[in-house]
């Protein structure tokens, strides 16, 4: 069962803290929730209240964001009223795109580009300042309440006190009352990611490209109907990044899911994807979706091909030209 | 095919022998240089002096430190939990934690021989004010790491936690507590010999038992031998106290960091 999803013009503008009181946003804003060790106030089940009607959002006018007025409270909006939530650091502007079912999309960008907020909005982990995600009829914070999404982050973030195969199993222990009928045991999805010998290792013993197959195995653990993955091989050398690339494609074609992917490499984003977006540098904007035409299954040699090439030219000029 | 943690035993004995070889040293040179200045007992003792004293008559200091030890170790249970209950509760609060670290600031700083005649008029000679002297020395350093450590989360591991959808339960038991483990041993490593000083401190205000009372009495009759076995058995106590923290750790956090550095 895969998902489709609908982002319809999603903004976030993060509200930039006073200098003298950084304790207050740690008190007054659990929802942006990333900060470490601030977002206890941030339970699961927030109400997504804030969410408003598309119709609404684009009826709003631009100047609401003051994107110019970046960091310094007490900005006017419309009316003369003081609006100083409104100003802040714009991160997001009006993204719009949807994945269709089984689709592999990346989201490619710059650094610091929104990328990540993108990606935690769609997870429910972040609400949007504006904007909807559904993925299938459901909102974000549904999906994620049904354990409709598995997540991979940048840092493999296991529990290094857990072995790996129960650091896979978490998923399926954690919330109970959810029960995903049909995913595959936990041991199985450590055949799937080649692990299956380092069932009982604990983290800190494996390499960082394998604590990411954890990661990734953890992810489908609950059979997700949509896969977020947020530079999972960023922090990888060149080379495991290379063979990494492959083992997700032949696990993708193994376990097809609906991916998000976000990545700032290009030969990433090419190499995998059916579709790429390209965002522009910060308030991330959607800039063009590039089809990808690469025939599937993709397997090694494929980046030495006339048809690589020339898709990774296109993706690559857009992306420069926007970063000019 | 494991890792092979925790360390062989003959490896941890083989640890402990230039601990022990150098205490030996500081041993030999002490009786020498008594034999040699000719240093009357009265002042100090030579370490023979003192094992004599104590192999004549073990019952009397292993009695009295069963007692000085039960007060440390019930001082610092109480003192431990108190803090970690007010530390999950602030750790939580932001509003909660203004309004108790304050007041734990100032427990902190108030000398505790300041404190330990009052407990003494308030809670009498028995157990109650030695407990409660060791519980408030142990309290500050769990009530500190203790909120430090539930906040010391890995974002991406909580993040992964809320995607699956935990609950606030869930994220405490299964990602905070175990990220508070390596603050809290950090915490106790300290807190434990502090226990002991606030039991032998409770017992110098109250002296009828313990070897807080033996000191004071020893002190009073200049029977230095008696003073030097209670100071050794405190020692003694201090470091099985240590060593069984450090092993209580070493079981617990086999996962951190430190435990894969060979
Ligand atoms: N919790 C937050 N509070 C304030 N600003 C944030 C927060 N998270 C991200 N930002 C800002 O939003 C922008 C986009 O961040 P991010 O989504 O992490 O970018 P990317 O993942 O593309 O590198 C950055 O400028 C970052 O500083
Ligand atoms: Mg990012």
């Amino acid at each position: 069962m895969y998902a489709s999803v609908s982002i319809a013009n999603v903004s976030k503008t993060f509200p930039v803290p006073p200098v003298a009181a950084p304790a207050a946003r740690a008190a007054g804003a659990p929802a942006a929730g990333s900060a470490p060790g601030t977002a206890v106030a941030a339970g699961p089940g927030r109400t997504p209240g804030n969410r408003l009607p598309v119709d609404d959002v684009r009826s709003q006018p631009d100047t609401l964001l003051a994107p110019d007025s970046a960091g310094i409270p007490g900005t006017r909006g419309p009316g003369g009223r003081k609006r100083s939530v409104q100003s802040g650091l714009e991160a997001l502007r009006g993204i719009t795109v949807d994945i269709r079912p089984g689709e592999f999309l990346s989201v490619l960008g710059p650094s610091g580009c929104g990328k990540t907020t993108l990606l935690r909005i769609v997870g429910g982990l972040a609400e949007p300042t504006s904007g909807s995600v559904r993925i299938g009829d459901r909102s974000a914070a549904e999906a994620q309440r049904r354990k409709l999404i598995g997540c991979v982050f940048q840092e493999p973030a296991l529990l290094p006190w857990r072995t790996v195969l129960d650091n896979v199993r978490l998923p399926l222990a954690v919330n109970r009352r959810v029960q995903r009928a049909g995913a595959t045991p936990p041991a199985e999805l450590l055949q799937l990611v080649r692990l299956a010998e380092f069932a009982g290792y604990y983290p800190g013993q494996l390499s960082r490209g394998m604590q990411q197959r954890v990661g990734l195995a953890r992810a489908l653990a609950l059979d997700p109907a949509l896969l977020l993955m947020d530079e999972p091989f960023a922090s990888l050398d060149e080379i495991t990044r290379e063979q990494m690339r492959f083992e997700l494609l032949r696990i993708w074609e193994a376990a097809r899911k609906t991916v998000l992917f976000v990545t700032h490499s290009i030969v990433d984003a090419v190499l995998l994807s059916d579709r790429v977006a390209v965002l522009s540098a910060r308030p991330g904007r959607l800039r063009a979706v590039v089809p990808i035409g690469l025939e599937r299954p993709r397997v090694a040699g494929v980046e030495h091909s006339a048809e690589f090439t020339s898709a990774y030219r296109r993706v690559h000029d857009l992306v420069m030209a926007e970063a000019c | 095919m494991r890792a092979a943690w925790p360390r062989p035993a003959a490896q941890r004995v083989a640890a402990l022998l230039p601990t022990a070889v150098s205490l030996l040293v500081v041993g030999v040179v002490w009786e020498a240089w008594i034999a040699v200045a000719g240093t009357p007992v009265y002042l100090v003792p030579a370490p023979s002096v003192v094992a004599v004293r104590m192999s004549v008559d073990p019952g009397y200091f292993l009695g009295q430190g069963a007692i000085t030890l039960a007060e440390a170790l019930g001082g610092f249970l109480l003192g431990t939990g108190v803090a970690l209950s007010a530390a999950t509760a602030m750790a939580h609060s932001l509003v909660l934690e203004r309004a108790l670290l304050p007041l734990a600031v100032l427990v902190k700083v108030t000398p505790i021989v300041a404190v330990a005649p009052l407990f003494v008029i308030w809670f009498g000679f028995g157990v109650m004010p030695k407990v409660l002297i060791a519980a408030l020395i142990t309290f500050f350093p769990a009530l500190v790491n203790g909120v430090t450590g539930l906040r010391a989360v890995n974002p991406g591991a909580l993040d992964f936690l809320r995607s699956v959808s935990a609950s606030r339960r869930e994220v405490f038991f299964r990602l905070r507590v175990p990220s508070a483990m390596p603050y809290l041993f950090a915490a106790f490593r300290v807190s434990i010999p502090l226990s002991v000083i606030g039991a032998v401190v409770g017992e110098w205000f109250s002296a009828d038992r313990g070897l807080g009372a033996v000191i004071i009495v020893a002190h009073a009759n200049l029977d230095t031998p008696t003073l030097f076995g209670a100071i050794f058995t405190l020692a003694v106590m201090g470091i099985g106290l240590s060593l069984a923290v450090s092993a209580l750790e070493r079981r617990i956090l086999f996962w951190h960091e430190s435990t894969f550095i060979v």
